[in-house]
């Protein structure tokens, strides 16, 4: 049989192997992880590059933006659309499930690898040739797509469209190939996805039960099943659409008997759970992370993930309320209001569980767990503005306005960046065997829950006063050029330098630690799961011997244990 | 209903199920879609959409695609009696008749429904047409015709490429499991043809 | 490789052939005799039926554990709910029933 089927090849570190498949074509989950997060990294960088152009636009409109120089609206819709694009498909999936998945799935469970480990090598290269395609798209005659993230039609049908310019010009636009980015992206995620849950279900240690599974497995796997289930009405109206630019059909063309609200229900019946998708694991990370730091058990982990399960269902039946204003049956939006409101019912309960988790714990502040704490206080914003949208009413003057803006900026930055900071900061010990410098992590934080406060809290209020978003130049509309909306504006863009420049001190952070931090050790934090008894770096096959699991995963302070406050889960 | 718990399934085909569900998902967004709009256009049934296509060619195709399935069932029982012979055959039989259903499809009635003028676009029959007439809603069945029979057909394709690697790989008798699964992925060409025929040849 | 055998047994895939070839005579013997709504019903409901054989018996979905019919239904189960979701929108149901 081929070598990476033979399980004892596997595991012993002396195999023979080419460059391309050591460090290119690898099949080891944690090396793909590494590919997925840095990535990631890579595009969220330039994702937020492109915000801090488009915003610096709307706070100095007309300057000469160096590296873009001066914006028109074409080019200003390019930015604020593929700034969404990229952070959620090319930053928020690779970081958040892909690489934190791959990284820690088959180390917590105790295994030594994923499922099917070709399928997932594979599942990273498309995923590669999907970031390809993507940059290929904003290099087109044309540019890149200007449409919004949401790639409403007619525009977005029409865009570069030439009818009569035949299949291959037509495909070769900006818009095309960016549905096409997105489509391969979507079957890269799906197939990394099958291999999360086969793993899970399949290859957990001697004596886990589910319920000794972390929260953060649980929550990857629920993510990965709502996208599983959502992903596919989108992937239907993706080709729907790059037909209508492509063939000429008129599936989305009102004249041709199609119909553009079909196209907003497709994408909202993914784009909805997909929020959730990246959330869940968000949740999971700072799961883990707080009973470490308190070094106590989690307060309701069984209600958590029934929450969790509960939320990820409910998330398939509020898609329309991004749609109020659209023209859809009035009828069909007072059941999505009820259930949008409904849906906040599961998330309240974790977060009062997260918090009640602090109480009569042993706080440590470490980088991690202020992370941790930040995306708890910061999400709450974000999360309770949401109930503000998700009444219908209220939603007729909301809608595209910066409360909107604001609202999910408040719920994703603390989602991907507070919770994939967290998760970075807690698991690049085990993963590169060095500590990360606390006084520079600490640093970064404060700069970017700083950075993020600036930008996003001033919005609420711009938004309120009815500023409209999508807008490149308020110039025509004088009650948005009124001096307190202008300096909001300001405040804004500020805030958004901040955040982007506060990075730089994770990237010195991740070159300094990686090649002389402090060794880790096998478990720095002292934490219970299975993931801190391999060694930092785990090697191929990741356990020497592979670990039995004898209890959940919480069990800090447990007074049966006497002489340390926390009992790993491969200890008798 | 078994009572073995999910965890002793193997991992093959437990991965073929969440692969199946997957699939299952993105067709039935294109089917859900297609009805939506049947609902909406009568006109889908006319003599020029839906009454265009030839009922028999389409019962014949799907006869042949049932019986490809029966094959593809057979190569399986083979392969757990070990009998690599009769496994190899009907796999091959497998292949053969989804080839004969893609020449069908893609040799006749698609050039058929060409020559009568319905391409994927319509383009020609559409120009000049008033924004709502008729022509434009007939347009439309062909477009989503077009489109599903032409993903369909996609699938028929990877699926024999599936069985043919498994054909390569089992030939020393080893890895027999994957019959079973590339089956899987050939019965779920099955689950959909089931769905489209109805929706397309008898709707009408 | 040991559950392959005792998962599911031994089948008559003749007859489950059978029986699916029958539904669709009867389909296609609905499509050309009937008209209106009972025959887009009586189609819609031969091909259910045949969709719900091909993966119980082809496909050993019934022989599966609890969770795995799980998956597969539930695929059915959101495209029917986001189909309904959609319907008032594009099927044009009249509004007076709320006025």
């Amino acid at each position: 049989m081929p070598w990476w089927r033979n399980k004892e090849i596997r595991m012993s570190a002396h195999h023979e192997q080419s460059f391309l498949s050591k460090y290119v074509f690898s099949l080891d989950h944690k090396y793909i992880a590494k590919q997925y997060t840095i990535t990631g990294i890579v595009f969220a960088f330039i994702g937020g590059l492109f915000a801090v152009a488009f915003r610096m636009q709307l706070a100095w409109p007309g300057m000469n933006i160096p590296l873009v120089g001066v914006l028109d609206g074409m080019k200003y819709n390019m930015l604020v659309t593929n700034h969404a694009m990229i952070m959620f498909f090319w930053a928020a999936m690779p970081i958040m499930i892909a690489g934190l998945g791959n990284f820690v799935i088959p180390l917590m469970i105790g295994t030594d690898d994923m499922a099917f480990p070709l399928l997932n090598m594979l599942s990273y290269w498309i995923f590669f040739l999907s970031a390809v395609v993507l940059v290929l798209s904003f290099l087109m005659p044309g540019g890149g797509a200007a449409t919004g993230w949401t790639m409403y039609p007619p525009l977005s049908a029409t865009q570069n469209i030439d009818p009569d310019a035949g299949l291959i010009k037509n495909l070769f636009t900006g818009g095309s190939l960016l549905i096409l980015a997105v489509a391969l992206e979507f079957a890269a995620i799906l197939l990394g996805g099958i291999n999360f849950l086969v793993t899970t279900i399949n290859m957990r240690a001697k004596g886990m039960k589910l319920m000794d599974v972390p929260v953060v497995i649980w929550m990857i796997d629920l993510a990965t099943v709502d996208f599983m289930f959502s992903v596919g009405p989108l992937v239907a109206g993706a080709v729907m659409l790059l037909f209508d630019r492509i063939f000429n059909t008129g599936f989305y063309d009102p004249a041709r008997g199609g119909d553009p609200i079909l196209f907003q229900h497709l994408f909202w019946f993914f784009g909805h759970p997909e929020v959730y998708v990246v959330l869940l694991p968000g949740l999971g990370i700072v799961s883990e992370i707080i009973p470490t730091f308190t070094r106590k058990p989690l307060f309701a982990q069984r209600w958590i993930i029934i929450m969790a399960v509960s939320s990820a269902f409910i998330a398939m039946i509020v898609w329309a309320h991004h749609q109020f204003v659209a023209g859809i049956d009035p009828r069909m939006a007072e059941f999505f209001s009820i259930t949008t409101i409904i849906i906040s019912i599961p998330f309240a309960f974790i977060m009062f569980a997260l918090v009640a988790s602090f109480f009569g714990g042993q706080i440590e502040i470490k980088t991690p767990m202020l992370w941790a704490l930040g995306f708890v206080v910061f999400f709450l914003v974000g999360g309770v503005t949401g109930i503000y949208n998700g009444s219908a009413g209220l939603d007729m003057y909301l809608h595209d306005t910066y409360f909107v803006v604001a609202h999910f900026h408040y719920t994703l930055i603390p989602i991907v960046f507070f919770g994939g900071m967290a998760g970075l900061y807690y698991w690049f010990p085990k993963s590169t065997g060095r500590m990360m410098n606390e006084g520079l992590g600490k640093l970064h934080f404060w700069l970017t829950a700083l950075g993020l406060n600036l930008f996003a809290f001033p919005l609420f209020f711009s938004g309120l006063n009815g500023e409209h978003r999508r807008i490149f130049d308020y110039a025509a509309y004088q009650p948005m050029m009124v001096d307190w909306i202008i300096n909001i504006r300001h405040m804004a863009t500020i805030g958004a330098i901040i955040i982007a420049a506060a990075q730089l001190i994770l990237f010195i952070n991740i070159i300094m630690s990686a090649s002389s931090g402090e060794k880790a050790g096998k478990n720095p934090w002292k934490a219970n799961t299975l993931e801190w008894v391999a060694d930092s770096p785990p090697p191929h096959g990741n356990f020497a011997t592979p670990p039995s699991c004898y209890r959940g995963p919480y069990e800090y302070s447990n007074p049966k244990r006497s002489g340390s406050d926390f009992w790993p889960q491969n200890e008798q | 209903m078994s009572d073995v718990s999910i965890e002793r399934v193997p991992k093959g085909r437990l991965g073929v199920w969440f692969l199946i569900a997957g699939e299952l998902v993105i067709f039935g967004g294109f089917i859900a879609c297609y009805a939506l709009t049947r609902f909406e256009y009568p006109e889908f049934g006319s003599n020029e959409a839906a009454g265009a296509l030839n009922l028999w060619v389409g019962v014949i195709n799907t006869l042949i695609l049932l019986v490809s399935n029966w094959t593809m069932v057979v190569a399986h029982e083979a392969a757990l009696e070990k009998n690599l012979g009769k496994m190899k055959s009907f796999m091959w039989g497998t292949i053969i008749l989804g080839l004969v259903f893609l020449a069908i499809k893609l040799g006749y009635e698609w050039p058929h429904d060409i020559a009568e003028g319905h391409t994927i676009s319509s383009a020609k029959a559409i120009a000049g047409a008033e924004p709502g007439s008729e022509v434009m809603k007939v347009s439309l069945f062909w477009n989503y015709y077009f489109l599903m029979t032409g993903f369909h057909g996609l699938h028929i394709v990877v699926g024999s490429l599936t069985i043919f690697g498994v054909i390569v790989s089992t030939s020393k008798g080893e890895n027999l499991h994957r019959v079973e699964l590339a089956g899987a992925y050939w019965h779920l060409v099955e689950l959909v043809w089931v769905i489209l025929f109805p929706m397309f040849y008898l709707i009408k | 490789m040991a559950d392959e055998k005792d998962y599911h047994g031994k089948q008559n895939y003749v007859m489950i052939l059978g029986v699916i070839a029958v539904l669709l005579i009867g389909m296609v013997g609905i499509s050309i005799s009937m008209t209106g709504s009972n025959k887009v019903i009586g189609i819609v409901v031969l091909a259910a039926i045949q969709f719900y054989f091909v993966l119980t018996n082809l496909m050993h979905l019934k022989y599966e554990p609890a969770l795995v019919n799980l998956v597969a239904y539930l695929s059915v189960v959101f495209i029917l709910l986001w189909f309904f979701g959609v319907a008032p929108d594009t099927i044009m149901i009249p509004l007076t029933i709320t006025q």
